[in-house]
């Protein structure tokens, strides 16, 4: 039996179940029964660009296999660097680098799980482009478990940048932050609380320089930043447009820091629940009942998704 | 098509939107594939709302409908089956608001994916998924295949680039999947959306990412005396840590077909030419576009051509892009693959690619997203030869068959439609596939949007097979 059918063995066909990762996102509630996924990179194709891993390897063990051919995984790691591949996935939740690295939804290529029913399910394919079937892969991803317990991934790895470098930028209201996006060719991330602007730009270091240069010619004096703000001092998150988020910060009180660009902020205030719309719902409501009839997955994970 | 559907369907978004005369229902029976079928009627939605009361007309009396945009499609998604309701959104071309401090545009599927780059490269912006038919397909269309394009190596495939789509189901409500928000909450409805090949509804806005242009862009021209060592080389430049723009090749055959039809210089002696793109910042690009010389050099590259200005980056493209018109020149007919192989093993499935064409006593050119693994095969033949549709036919299985042994997947861009729809067995269990008809069935209960494509079904195949003319391939 291979370690997939073994894992869909162990989530059985009855009973509410746990899928346990690390912990480090989502502490599972008690007095459930809980299974691991399997742990382990079955194999690291550098010229490939491509990595197959059991959702329950750490992090940061998949993080030393690429670093040492020189390649990473966007899998949100910057602000949650502790878990399982298995939990930043079944999350979803992406880091303040989004804005150069994309969204850790595309970092999937492959996903096997263990649907509530206790079969086996692929999506997508080994390979870095495929549209054959529908994205089963991005459709797990942010599912917290709710579809099916994910038991292994082909995973799409990238270079890392030549250098990272982190700049602040002080006296920066709402127009002059939205100049300084205007001016910066593609970086990784710009974040701002409303008067000090943080960037993170990566690639070449001549290029980091010259952008550097030019920030000072636009008007933009700049200091050289450890590693950005700190934002575990700000838990919560909000989701807005980012046409929105300069005014979203100039109206909030509390202590905010926005992703640019992105939408994101962050924020020691709760965000107020969001309605779902009922043909949303609906769908949910199908999906859930397909892939995992009697809601025996992971049961109240991901706060709301399915009522 | 009965005259009470007709009637309702006037009623609804009123004559002029409603055609049903012969030249239109034959035009609409295909896309760009030769998988004909049977549209019942065409319809040309001005707004969301003329495509919900298309769609109330269709649940009324029960008949599927099959969205259409360009109908650049290459594997029969919009060749509609049985009679169906065809909804045209070529009328729904309109782009709704650019938003250039945010990078993101509304657009309605009709816009056609250069057109919106072209409004946006004002604001030194484009729109990245860039198909070999830009010119001409629609963003529609582009959600609905997922589609890719040279480059979206570096870039990404559509689904990267759209934000959020508002979509008309089955039952008539209009819903927005994902949003300008960045984490618009639940499952990801969007990311399922994209690639759905029109069997979950109606696209009728779509919010796509725009990017910002490249500072500097390098665009060579390498050539090879055998094709390993040019598939070598694709391998060579990604395990070095590039991920250049782009990462084209061209075979011989090609190569002299294109020459003959362009005149742009190309090396139509060697057995292959790599075209390798790379953009970002300066000092990025000039590091990168040195070790690619390198890399191809060490790798037997007999030379190395840069493009000197603009002109000649466009000549070494027009190369590329228009490879397809050039084909016309050696035969009339031609049938395009795609499947997506593991780049090391590119060498050892164009070997049997060959030798599968050679069997079949069939001329093949080969020019292809080589970064990506993903081949695109063109069996050139005429049709009116006695016997050849046949060859043809069993050259693409053969073709599909051995790129999934070497660890590949069916399609890259094309899709599955109906073209590749009974080959899914070869990547997918029951399990897999009956996991993807529950999410068809979770947006479209009623199964009215596109049936009979991407998933094999033991009910649906015999119907769709007996109103459908064509390759099966």
């Amino acid at each position: 039996m291979n370690r997939i059918d073994e894992f869909a063995a162990r989530i059985g066909t009855t009973g509410e179940v746990w899928i346990r990762g690390a912990g480090s996102r989502v502490e599972p509630p008690g007095n459930l029964r809980t299974v691991e996924a399997p742990t382990g990179i079955s194999s690291f194709e550098p010229d490939e660009m491509t990595v197959t891993c059991g959702a329950g390897t750490r992090l940061s063990d998949l993080d030393d296999v690429l670093a040492e051919r020189g390649q990473y995984v966007n899998l949100g790691q910057l602000r949650h660097p502790h878990g399982t591949v298995g939990g930043a996935l079944a999350t979803g939740w992406n880091d303040h680098l989004r804005l150069g690295r994309g969204p850790v939804r595309d970092s999937v290529l492959e996903v096997h799980v263990v649907t509530g029913r206790g079969d086996v399910v692929k999506g997508g394919g080994p390979t870095v482009k495929n549209v054959s079937g529908f994205d089963l892969c991005r459709l797990m991803v942010g599912s917290h478990g709710r579809l099916g317990a994910i038991a292994e991934v082909t995973l799409r790895t990238r270079p890392l940048p030549r250098a990272t470098r982190w700049l602040s930028v002080d006296d920066v209201d709402g127009s002059r932050i939205t100049d300084l996006f205007a001016h910066l060719y593609r970086p990784s991330a710009v974040l701002w609380n409303g008067f000090v602007g943080w960037v993170c730009l990566e690639g070449h270091p001549s290029d980091i320089e010259a952008a550097r240069t030019e920030m000072r010619d636009h008007g933009f004096a700049n200091q050289e930043s450890m590693s950005g703000p700190d934002l575990d001092t700000l838990p919560c998150r909000w989701s807005v447009a980012p046409r929105a988020v300069v005014a979203h910060v100039e109206d909030r009180s509390g202590q905010v820091i926005a992703e640019v660009g992105v939408g994101v902020v962050h924020s020691d205030e709760v965000p107020p629940r969001r309605n779902t719309d009922a043909a949303t719902e609906a769908i949910h409501r199908r999906l859930t009942d397909s892939f995992d009839p009697e809601r025996r997955l992971n049961p109240g994970a991901g706060d709301g998704l399915i009522r | 098509m009965t005259d009470a559907v007709l009637e309702a369907l006037r009623s609804a978004i009123g004559s002029d939107g409603v055609r049903h005369n012969d030249a239109e229902l034959k035009l609409f029976a295909h896309d760009a594939s030769n998988l004909v079928g049977e549209a019942g009627v065409v319809c040309y939605p001005r707004s969301d709302d003329d495509v919900c009361r298309i769609i109330d007309v269709c649940r009324q009396f029960g008949i599927p409908f099959v969205a259409r945009g360009s109908g650049t499609g290459l594997a029969g998604g919009a060749t509609p089956i049985g009679g169906a309701v065809v909804i045209c959104t070529t009328k729904m071309n309109r782009i709704l608001d650019v938003d250039v401090s945010s990078r993101l545009a509304w657009v309605e599927p009709g816009v056609l994916n250069l057109d919106l780059t072209r409004h946006v490269a004002r604001f030194g912006l484009h729109f990245a998924p860039d198909p070999s038919s830009q010119q001409s397909c629609s963003i529609g269309g582009n959600v609905a295949n997922n589609s890719g394009g040279p480059h979206c190596l570096a870039e990404g495939v559509t689904s990267a680039h759209v934000l959020a789509c508002d979509v008309v189901l089955s039952d008539g409500s209009l819903v927005r999947l994902g949003g300008e928000e960045p984490e618009s909450g639940g499952f990801d409805l969007r990311g399922a959306f994209v690639g759905s090949e029109g069997m979950f509804g109606v696209v009728t806005a779509i919010c796509v990412r725009l990017t910002p242009d490249p500072l500097d862009v390098r665009t060579m021209l390498l050539d090879f005396e055998t094709v390993r060592a040019g598939t070598d080389t694709v391998s060579a430049i990604i395990a070095a840590g590039m991920v250049p723009a782009a990462l084209e090749m061209m075979d011989r055959l090609c190569l002299q077909a294109v020459e003959a039809f362009i005149h742009a210089g190309l090396p139509t002696d060697a057995a292959a030419a790599l075209l390798v793109e790379v953009a970002g910042a300066p000092s990025a690009v000039a590091a990168d576009a040195e070790a690619i010389e390198r890399i191809g050099r060490q790798h037997g590259a007999r030379t190395v051509r840069t493009a000197r200005d603009e002109d000649e980056r466009m000549l070494l493209w027009k190369g590329r892009k228009n490879a397809f018109g050039a084909i016309a020149r050696i035969k009339p007919n031609y049938y395009l693959h795609d499947t997506v192989v593991p780049r090391r093993h590119l060498s050892d499935v164009l070997d049997h690619v060959y030798r599968i064409a050679a069997e079949e006593d069939l001329m093949v050119l080969n020019v292809f997203h080589a970064g990506d693994g993903n081949l695109h095969p063109l069996l050139v033949f005429d049709k009116r030869e006695p016997g050849v549709l046949d060859r043809v036919h069993r050259a693409g299985a053969a073709i599909v068959e051995v790129s999934v042994a070497h660890g590949g997947v069916l399609s890259g861009e094309h899709g599955i439609g109906l073209e590749k729809r009974d080959f899914m067995p070869l990547m997918f269990s029951e399990n897999d596939l009956r996991a993807q008809a529950w999410v068809r069935e979770a947006f479209d209960p009623l199964g009215l949007a596109n049936p009979f494509k991407v998933l094999p079904s033991p009910a649906g195949c015999g119907d769709a097979h007996a109103h459908v003319e064509g390759l099966w391939v």
